[in-house]
């Protein structure tokens, strides 16, 4: 559950992030604002275009400047501010103090050179070993991450391993320097179920082991589920809801994480019609003045459409559960149920 | 074993059922050839190794199974994109292999595919209105001007676009809006069964199941029959009758949707429902997941004996000798293919 007895590693301010295309100006991130703490596995769900990666790429000064600007916020994480570090210190943060696996293991890896000489680089760079040395721990790397014969390997390249051992590949050079976070961005939706099984069981243990905070970016609220301490829901570059797990998804007071959750087809449950959000998200070159969510949301109220709303805790919930909207979801269900009975 | 309702089990393996589709021990082995100025052929690809099941007429049924397990081929060779290596598929009780060309393709009308993609699918260079009438002019259909496009609004309509976008291009919508375009095409002729090869897996969470809403109430009103290939599970539990998991070119199980999901007899299956995630935090602190090891096998070169022996937590000695198990009806209507289980 929520650990806020620990400390704050990384605190996320008024992160604002803009594109500034031929096409216009993209408002990607609209002041997204977060703590994680020491040892926390924060979910963070939405969809293409919410703004979950961008934010993170941010962050990690990754995006590329121009067509992208941080507009505003700062990104502290053990109290300095990342996007105030020149590209040679933030260069000593990445890899480092923080990793970042991504979406396509595939186009992350070097094709030209040896698996090996790619995790050994890291190693050499930040942690000052020598060859062997290098070489010896990336192998013990390979091996802590279930690749089998793992010094032979060293000297394979990416193409003869398959994608799941090629991500494998990536979270093994992710943790070589025992980094305090680790970020990861979509890490097993380009792999099949029984492979993302075996990625999240291993990222599990691994974090215990490590004792590594994880934010974990992904569209998908099964893995979130069973994984994160904390989730966050954010659509059109804004958070939209934010708590423990469990109340995030059982007490949900968030009008588009309640439309992701009935719009899903269940596994474990027998088919009822789903229950579809109408329309598409919204072109975030021209931002909707209120709640973005506001045109595709059927308890929304004329606030909605007026007024930006504002990330706070709800009422009556769970203390650190926080929900931006103006309308009271509880309350709207409550009469929907009331009406239906009536019917 | 469990036994299932008796009811529901006779019902669901009533053989009196009209068949529309069937399909006959359909292999589909691509070559490996070798060589710079003599090619000559080194092994093949057996992307679809011996399958066979039939479609009723009305149901969707469902083909899931991970990449590289032969769902799309097996789709693409039913629809004779492919030529298939050996066996049979018969449509409407023809064999589609023998037919000649002219019965060919008038049977194509009765025969749609929705493709995964709906970016890569449909020509960025042409209207949505000739993308959609295009079926019909190659097949000299409503060759009226006027009747041809309000034959094509009427579709558009139907599909949840609005008719006035007829003459915009396909840039110009979003991914779900798309795959209604791509619906649309398929449905120009008036099909009788459409492959959905993947027809949401591209799309974003809270679009796909309005596309899934779409396919659900087309098939109502129009009576078609659906082969649905995903990889979500989920899903195909949601919107499918009955359900067909493939491993490395083969069936290893074939059942009731219901059946299937609540007492999976194959190993893999039964791994491949564990392994996804549940959005519910308290399903998922209590499931037990069955991590199967290792990855697929190259299907150039599949394993002697059964396909799945090299990552099945229960093999034994059997199931490393040839002949690899045969997809038997286990309980009524229930297929699978496994040592344990026969």
């Amino acid at each position: 559950m929520a650990q806020s007895d620990r400390n704050v590693l990384l605190e996320v301010k008024d992160l604002t992030v803009r594109f500034y295309t031929q096409e216009g100006i993209v408002y990607a991130v609209n002041g997204v604002s977060y703590n994680l703490h020491e040892g926390e596995t924060l979910g963070i769900v939405g969809e293409s275009g919410s703004g979950k990666s961008v934010h993170a790429l941010a962050m990690m000064g990754l995006i590329p400047r121009p067509p992208g600007r941080i507009e505003a916020g700062q990104v502290l994480f053990e109290g300095r501010d990342l996007l105030k570090l020149t590209d040679d210190q933030m260069r000593l943060v990445r890899g480092k103090e923080i990793a970042m696996i991504f979406q396509d293991p595939m186009t992350s890896l070097n094709p030209v050179l040896t698996v090996g000489t790619q995790i050994t680089e890291a190693l050499r760079l930040h942690m000052g070993m020598n060859n062997d040395q290098a070489r010896k721990r990336a192998a013990e790397l390979l091996d802590l991450v279930g690749i089998p014969d793992a010094m032979k390997r060293l000297d394979d390249y990416p193409h003869q391993f398959s994608g799941g051992m090629r991500q494998r590949v990536m979270i093994a050079m992710g943790l070589s320097c025992n980094p305090k976070l680790l970020i990861a961005d979509e890490p097993t939706t380009a792999l099949d179920v029984t492979i993302q099984a075996q990625i999240i069981e291993l990222v599990k243990q691994l974090k215990d082991e490590f004792n590594m905070a994880m934010i974990w970016i992904t569209h998908d609220l099964g893995v979130v589920a069973g994984l994160a301490d904390v989730v966050q829901v954010m659509y059109a570059g804004a958070v939209a809801e934010r708590g423990p797990t469990r109340e995030v998804f059982t007490d949900t007071r968030n009008a588009y994480t309640l439309g992701l959750l009935r719009s899903l087809p269940r596994l474990d449950k027998k088919g009822q019609r789903l229950v579809q959000i109408e329309g598409s998200p919204p072109d975030m070159r021209i931002p909707p003045k209120g709640d973005a969510f506001a045109p595709r949301n059927p308890y929304a109220t004329e606030r909605c459409y007026e007024e930006k709303p504002v990330l706070l805790p709800v009422p009556g919930g769970h203390p650190e559960h926080l929900s931006a909207n103006w309308y009271d979801l509880r309350e709207a269900l409550k009469q929907e149920a009331v009406a239906e009975k009536g019917v | 074993m469990a036994a299932l309702p008796a009811q529901k089990s006779r019902q669901s393996a009533s053989g009196s059922r009209d068949i529309i589709l069937r399909v006959k021990n359909l292999k589909k082995h691509f070559p490996i050839s070798s060589g710079f100025i003599i090619q000559r052929q080194v092994g093949a690809v057996r992307a679809v190794d011996d399958i066979s099941f039939d479609v009723y007429r009305g149901e969707t049924l469902g083909l899931v199974g991970e990449s590289g397990c032969g769902k799309s081929t097996t789709g693409r060779t039913i629809l004779q994109l492919y030529k298939p290596t050996a066996g049979s598929v018969e449509f409407e009780g023809k064999d589609l292999a023998t037919l000649p060309p002219a019965e060919m393709r008038k049977m194509r009308k009765q025969m749609q595919i929705i493709f995964q993609d709906p970016f890569a699918s449909l020509n960025p260079r042409m209207t949505v209105g000739s993308i959609v009438s295009e079926p019909l002019q190659i097949h000299s259909m409503y060759t009226g001007k006027n009747e041809r496009q309000e034959f094509v609004e009427a579709l558009l309509q139907k599909v949840g676009l609005n008719p006035y976008f007829i003459n915009r291009y396909p840039h110009e919508f979003s991914g779900g809006q798309r795959q209604r375009i791509g619906i649309a095409r398929a449905l120009a002729l008036n099909p009788s069964f459409i492959v959905c090869d993947e027809p949401i897996s591209a799309l974003d969470v809270s679009i796909q199941a309005q596309v899934v809403n779409l396919l659900e109430q087309l098939q109502d009103e129009l009576g078609l029959t659906y082969l649905f290939i995903a990889h979500d599970l989920s899903m195909v539990r949601h919107i499918c009758d009955r359900v067909a998991v493939m491993y490395l070119g083969k069936i290893v199980e074939l059942g009731p949707t219901e059946d299937v999901y609540e007492n999976p007899l194959h190993p893999y299956t039964q791994a491949l429902l564990s392994a996804v995630p549940v959005p519910d935090p308290t399903v998922e602190e209590k499931r037990q997941r069955i991590i199967i090891r290792g990855d697929l096998p190259s299907p150039a070169n599949p394993p002697p004996g059964c396909n799945f022996n090299t990552r099945c937590p229960v093999e034994f000695e059997l199931c490393h000798h040839d002949p690899d198990p045969p997809l038997v009806e286990v309980l009524p209507g229930h297929w699978a293919a496994c040592h344990r289980v026969t």
